[in-house]
């Protein structure tokens, strides 16, 4: 009995101390930053796009009002937990003030400028806009809306950033410093995009279209989704059957197979095609790409790192920031690309 | 040792505080306790959509954490393209004016009009949430009562439909306010846009070709007749709650 008590202690010591180590190890800001710059860009363009009609969509005469949006958004129980400064909004001008300021902070938060500030006030305004996009939202705002969350969490101005190349010119440049909230950041990023592809992977599972190897089929010949005709593809149907089926345990076994060293290239390489697939095929260029960025969490810090070095390498100008870490002028501060 | 390999050496190394786990305990089961919430939150979200209601126990936890999940734009099923990829769905309008001016007629979305593609499939969303949001104006009427010289099957059967019946007017009176309001927004809208006077909606399925059809290359996949005008009534019996 005390043998068996000693081991479920040992095992319970031992499921802490891995989580401890999962969660509070503290990470390098490369793999964070680089999301930052991709996940802001996608935020800035997302947003950018609402611009050309912005009064349809937000106005007072929207598609979908703010009214029709907060009885659309309603529980059975006639409680509303969504929330958006844009319900409130009635003038065209204030809109547009608003709008042009929300440009502003997603394009501060990529260039990583007051980044623990604007990566805030960018997770807070992309949340209103998806709750008030009810109805118009799809797959992009979903993906969005968590790496705009996640974001915010860690240092994710840490490297790459404005306010590390201001620190550097100001002269009070500090060493890059691994921290415990990066590493929170990425781990709650990585899990949650396991727990997207689990449940896209049970929701194929589904349907008979996944078993009996016509999904990849029936979804090229959507025409309202095609932006590259594919139909020559019919002609090989085990092939398609082949995409389909690779498709459904792909996504069912991501959170297993992204994790052990051996299989996660692999998985981030199907990440790759299949959301390079959608992207270029399905006409859903920003949500592949949305869907890629999110990705990029199971990239190592140190790898981004060498990988941006290298196309630092390649930037001619001697003196400008990417560059800067490979050849510094002396006298001149360090990059704030990379320490090395 | 020069600057640059000075920096390198410190940043590798995570300063001593860090490396002995600076937070305190306490700090490190607080942030434990509200990443477990956070997680369990994201993971029942899905979880009751794909059981769609149907299982008390998920029911029970996720009303626990629905206010969360709500507020942080977590509520997602993420059934990309599942179960089935399905027809695509689509609006036609038409707006008519009081002066006499000849109507327009438009259909969203419209690739032509619409660009960049995000901006269209936008439009291609809306066309879609009406029809997943769809419910007629009057709901089906109620199943009649057993003859009185019913067996005892037959009454339990009567007393399941019954049940089932009531879970469908349930949906039905939560749901077709919302469609209601819906579709009045869209037309308000078409109005304004076009200073019109009337405006009829009209759903559409654009079904797919099946693979004869397209093995045989006699339908394009814009051809009219794959054009389907949806009836405005249910054309199935319910089937209960679900999604």
């Amino acid at each position: 009995m005390n043998e068996l008590l000693a081991a479920i202690t040992a095992w319970g010591r031992a499921v802490g101390r891995g989580w401890d180590r999962f969660w509070f190890t503290p990470q390098q800001p490369h793999t964070l930053a680089l999301i930052r710059i991709c996940g802001g860009a996608m935020l800035l363009y997302t947003h950018l796009v609402w611009t050309l009609d912005l009064d349809a969509f937000f106005g007072p005469r929207a598609w979908l009002t703010a009214d029709a949006v907060r009885l659309m958004t309603q529980d059975p129980d006639g409680r509303n937990y969504t929330w958006s400064h844009l319900y409130w909004i009635q003038s065209p001008a204030l809109l547009w003030l608003t709008h042009i300021a929300a440009l502003i902070v997603f394009a501060l938060l990529t260039a990583g400028l007051w980044t623990r500030v604007t990566s805030v006030l960018a997770c807070l305004i992309t949340l209103s806009y998806c709750h008030r996009s009810t109805g118009v939202w799809f797959g992009l705002d979903q993906i969005n809306a968590f790496i705009a969350m996640y974001l915010m969490v860690g240092s994710a101005g840490g490297v790459y950033s404005l306010d590390r190349w201001l620190a550097c010119r100001s002269g009070a440049e500090a060493p890059i410093q691994p921290r415990i909230d990066t590493n929170v950041a990425v781990r709650l990023l990585q899990v949650h995009l396991c727990i997207v592809y689990l449940f896209g992977g049970i929701g194929k599972a589904r349907g008979l279209p996944w078993w009996d190897g016509s999904a990849m089929a029936s979804a090229l010949t959507i025409q309202e989704y095609q932006s590259l005709n594919l139909l020559w593809m019919l002609r090989y149907p085990a092939l398609l059957a082949l995409l389909t089926h690779l498709t459904v345990f792909w996504e069912t076994f991501y959170c297993f197979l992204v994790w052990p060293k051996l299989t996660r290239p692999v998985c981030l390489l199907l990440a790759v095609f299949v959301h390079g697939g959608i992207a270029l095929a399905l006409g859903m260029k920003t949500f592949g790409l949305a869907m890629l960025i999110a990705n990029l969490a199971f990239v190592y810090p140190e790898h981004v790192r060498a990988t941006i070095t290298w196309l630092a390498r390649l930037v001619p100008h001697k003196h400008s920031p990417l560059s800067s870490g490979v050849e510094p002028a002396a006298g001149r501060p360090q990059s704030f690309v990379a320490a090395r | 040792m020069p600057k640059r390999h000075a920096a390198a050496e410190r940043e590798s190394q995570p300063n001593a505080a860090e490396k002995d786990g600076a937070l305190p305990l306490w700090v490190k089961l607080l942030v434990s306790g509200v990443i477990a919430f956070h997680l369990a939150a994201v993971f029942l979200a899905p979880m009751a959509f794909a059981t769609e209601d149907s299982s008390p126990l998920v029911n029970r936890l996720y009303s626990l954490v629905r206010p969360y999940t709500t507020a942080l734009y977590l509520n997602h099923g993420y059934f990309f393209f599942a179960p089935e990829t399905g027809p695509a769905h689509l609006v036609d309008y038409k707006v008519e004016f009081a002066d006499g001016r000849p109507p327009v007629s438009g259909r969203f979305p419209n690739l032509a009009t619409e660009r960049p593609r995000l901006l269209y499939h936008r439009h291609f969303m809306l066309s879609e949430s009406l029809y997943n949001r769809f419910e007629p104006a009057a709901p089906l009427p109620e199943p009649s009562p057993p003859p009185l010289t019913a067996t005892a099957d037959q009454k339990l059967a009567w007393e399941l439909s019954r049940r089932e019946y009531d879970r469908y007017l349930a949906r039905w009176k939560f749901r077709q306010p919302q469609f209601a309001a819906m579709r009045k927004s869209v037309e308000e809208h078409l109005k304004s846009q076009y200073g019109g006077s009337q405006v009829q909606v009209t759903l559409i399925e654009h079904r797919l070709l099946t693979p004869i059809e397209i093995e045989r290359g006699e339908r394009r996949l814009d051809a009219p007749e794959t054009f389907i005008t949806l009836p405005e009534t249910p054309p199935a019996p319910p089937t209960g709650a679900g999604r």
